[in-house]
């Protein structure tokens, strides 16, 4: 089965206080990791400015089925799928599901300015979004995601 | 008389009491397999009718056997094997054939044969037992009550045969059963009357009686057990047929693609909730889901994956309801559910119309579908089910209005609304049809000479009993009916045919819809319609406006300039209302600007129009545009416009919108605007 690709934006539906919101996708990423574990799939999951930007990549069996997953969910809102085509190689193969969001801590500026950033290039470049993505998380020095959580 | 003094004096009344109870099970467990038999068809039938017989005659047999232990006998008394095993051979295929012969025929003849079978087989069965019973004594039989005996188990066995077909309500159908009972005991019982025994003296009387009860155990156990056997057959059969009753009662209620609630279920699931209406239940909803772009799908990516879609749309809509209520597939794309609580109905809805605007990903295929939902509420809107789901439908038709992926609450002037709108629907399919259309023509004069340059054509849709119909609103309705590129060719090879019969130096104006410039096949129809009426291309002035530009400019800058390179004339209508966007006027191949009539009518007055007028002018001159002026009233607007700059001119002060046949005498008869009063 051919290896594909897809990236996806949607805003959180999450719960009003912070601390809810993240415990929600604390729970969201741990149990992505497991599911993709065993699928064979590997992505990155980046929140910035409320929105989720989720690269997810694998066999098409397990891609499309996990996607159909996540439109089953409601704390998602206004899920827009970005881009979706077949995959010579792996992008994400470090990472089951790994997790990286903007915070407020002043020694991040940098990935916060880089995180604003792919914010915009999304929605104009997905395969562009989808090499900053990769370049950030690397340059996070992010383990494989089961070692993280 | 003489039989009660025997059950009585004769006999050990608990043997008698084991022999009835046994007796009494088997006769029901029997009619109830020859009942099954007689629903079976082909070769099950014969299999019910042995197990019949074997059930019947175990049951024959044992209540025989257990009876003759307790038949109190003044002499030595040994039973006879093989004799003993004839008599139950005997009963189980004598009576097993009876009731084969029950069922092969509803004649009566017939049917009387068969339970006289039964009945002969019992005795048969009594009597070859009585061989084998052996006695130590003198046995006299009184032939009285051995025919007596026969008649009776045949007659009563006849009975219980026609009571089989018999609705009887007293005995709630187990009459055949207690005939059938009644028929055995009748037989062993008037059957040992009639026999006697004598003893021989000098031989010890009685049986060893511990023994006898043993083996009067026994007997009755394997009587029980064979009964057993028949009545769990029966369950079994029971069973199997209530689970393949269920099966079929999903397959009934169920539609086979998607698993959920069909048509009829859904129906029957929600007269239920009509009914139960009356019982000061809480207001429900039904939802009337429609998909919307789902034929593209199957027409363009095959049903299989249509199908597929299908499914993942009845599980997500699963998803959306989340309890709520019941959803069902009516039939192709249409969905429906029913929300118990009314007040959940729009929550529902949205979460419908969010989760189907999701899109599907099948065989790495991306599938964007989405859904149009209305909303019913009962009792508010309506009580009765189908007119709750047909008012669903009515709002389900005002969200589709509304642009489709939304929803709409049912309100009672969506009835007028879309029935107003349907009937206006097929009054302009019926004139697209009959092309009951109409052209006028508003004729334009050069402003520096006042000469007749040409005429706009203007589309007038007269109807019979509507009256004139405005562009304004049939234009929008014929683009969504995919009726415009009818009309628009209408229009064209009229306005042309009429041009071509006008003075050589009069050009026509015709406007496009965006629609028609998004065709790809617009600039082949337009040099048909040339071609067919003979009008030169310098002749035709195709008008459009800036919002078809907006929709799709690559295709549309191909297509005007293909019509530009055949010569035709493109000009930019209503300018300044829209985007005014600097950059078509660059872009395109657009060699006329018009100026909106709003901005003419305030010239005189409004300093900001007088402005705009003189800015537009000023600028389409300069990038070697010529300009029309729309709307001219008077004649305070014809010189503005005239002294900045706009060469052609257009409005009541010179023409109003003329019919074709009054056009060439207006052409002729003034060449020059009328001064202003």
């Amino acid at each position: 089965m051919p290896l594909h690709r897809l990236l996806y934006t949607s805003e959180a539906r999450l719960s009003d206080n912070a601390s809810g919101a993240d415990l929600m996708v604390e729970s969201i990423v741990a149990h992505s990791q497991a599911n993709n574990e065993k699928r064979g799939l590997t992505g990155a999951l980046l929140y910035v400015r409320g929105t989720f930007i989720q690269a997810l990549e694998g066999p098409l069996d397990a891609l499309e089925n996990t996607f159909e997953r996540i439109c089953h969910d409601f704390r998602h809102a206004r899920l827009t799928l970005v881009d979706m085509s077949p995959a010579s190689e792996r992008m994400f193969e470090r990472w089951s599901m790994t997790y990286l969001a903007q915070n407020d801590e002043p020694a991040r500026l940098l990935v916060n300015r880089d995180l604003e950033e792919l914010y915009f290039t999304v929605s104009t470049n997905a395969a562009e979004a989808m090499r900053q993505m990769r370049g950030l998380l690397l340059g996070e020095g992010k383990k494989p995601a089961l070692e993280v959580v | 008389m003489r039989v009660i003094d025997c059950i009585v004096s004769d006999h050990n009344l608990w043997f008698v009491l084991l022999a009835a109870i046994t007796c009494a099970v088997g006769s029901a467990v029997t009619t109830r397999l020859w009942r099954q038999a007689r629903a079976a068809t082909g070769r099950s039938r014969y299999d019910w009718c042995f197990l019949s017989g074997v059930v019947a005659g175990s049951s024959i047999w044992a209540t025989h056997f257990i009876a003759m232990l307790g038949y109190l006998t003044p002499a030595t008394v040994t039973f006879d094997a093989v004799t003993t095993l004839a008599s139950i051979a005997v009963a189980i295929l004598g009576s097993g054939l009876g009731f084969l012969i029950t069922l092969l025929s509803p004649r009566l003849t017939v049917r009387i044969a068969g339970g006289a079978t039964v009945g002969l087989s019992i005795a048969a069965m009594h009597y070859i037992g009585m061989f084998a019973y052996r006695v130590d004594g003198i046995v006299s039989w009184d032939p009285l009550y051995l025919w007596l005996s026969l008649a009776a188990a045949a007659g009563i066995s006849v009975l219980a045969v026609l009571a089989l077909d018999k609705r009887d309500t007293i005995f709630r159908g187990h009459l055949p059963a207690m005939l059938l009972m009644t028929s055995i005991v009748l037989l062993h019982f008037l059957g040992m009357t009639a026999f006697g025994v004598t003893p021989l003296s000098g031989v010890s009387s009685g049986v060893d009686s511990e023994a006898f009860s043993a083996m009067a155990i026994a007997v009755a156990l394997v009587a029980l057990l064979i009964v057993g056997t028949g009545v769990s057959s029966f369950l079994i059969d029971d069973r199997a047929r209530v689970s393949s009753e269920s099966a079929l009662h999903h397959m009934a209620s169920h539609d086979a693609l998607t698993g959920m609630a069909n048509r009829l279920h859904f129906h029957v699931t929600l007269a239920e909730r009509c009914a139960a209406l009356d019982l000061r239940q809480p207001e429900f909803a039904v939802l009337a889901i429609d998909l919307d772009r789902f034929k593209q799908v199957n027409d363009s990516h095959g049903h299989h994956v249509g199908d597929e879609v299908l499914r993942r749309v009845a599980h997500r809509l699963e998803t959306a309801l989340d309890g709520a209520g019941l959803v069902g597939r009516l039939g192709g794309d249409e969905f429906a559910a029913i929300v118990d609580d009314a007040a959940l109905a729009e929550a529902v809805a949205g979460r419908v119309v969010e989760i189907l605007s999701r899109p599907f990903l099948v065989n790495g295929m991306i599938v964007d579908i989405g859904a149009s939902v209305g909303i019913a509420v009962g009792p508010r809107d309506a009580t009765d089910p189908r007119d709750l789901l047909r008012n669903a439908d009515v709002a389900l038709y005002a969200a589709k209005e509304a642009g489709r992926a939304t929803f709409r609450m049912f309100e009672g002037a969506m009835v007028e609304e879309m029935q107003a709108r349907i009937a206006l629907e097929q009054d302009l399919r019926r004139a697209v049809a009959r092309e009951d259309f109409t052209l006028f023509f508003q004729p334009q004069v050069d402003s520096r000479t006042g000469a007749f340059t040409g005429a706009e054509a203007l589309l007038r849709w007269d109807h019979a009993t509507r009256g004139m119909v405005s562009p304004a609103i049939f234009i929008p309705l014929a683009e969504q009916l995919g009726l415009i590129g009818r009309i628009g060719k209408w229009v064209l090879t009229t306005a042309c045919r009429e041009a071509a019969t006008w003075d050589p130096h009069l050009s026509i104006a015709v406007n496009l819809s965006p629609m028609q410039l998004a065709d790809p096949r617009l600039p082949r129809t337009v040099s048909q319609v040339l071609a067919e009426t003979g009008l030169p291309a310098e002749r035709l002035e195709l008008e459009i406006t800036e919002t078809a530009l907006l929709a799709n400019d690559e295709q549309a800058l191909s297509t005007l300039s293909e019509l530009r390179r055949m010569g035709v004339v493109i000009s930019l209508d209503d300018f300044g209302t829209g985007y005014s966007s600097l950059s078509y006027l660059h872009r395109f191949p657009i060699d006329r600007i018009k100026i909106d009539r709003s901005f003419i009518s305030g010239v005189a007055t409004d300093q900001h129009s007088a402005t705009i007028v003189r800015a537009i002018a000023h600028l389409g001159t300069n990038l070697g545009l010529k300009i029309t002026a729309e709307g001219i009233e008077d004649g305070d607007q014809r010189d503005f416009s005239a002294l900045y700059g706009c060469d052609n001119l257009q409005g009541y002060l010179f023409s109003r919108p003329l019919p074709a046949e009054k056009l060439p005498p207006a052409f002729a008869g003034r060449t020059t605007a009328p001064e202003a009063a």
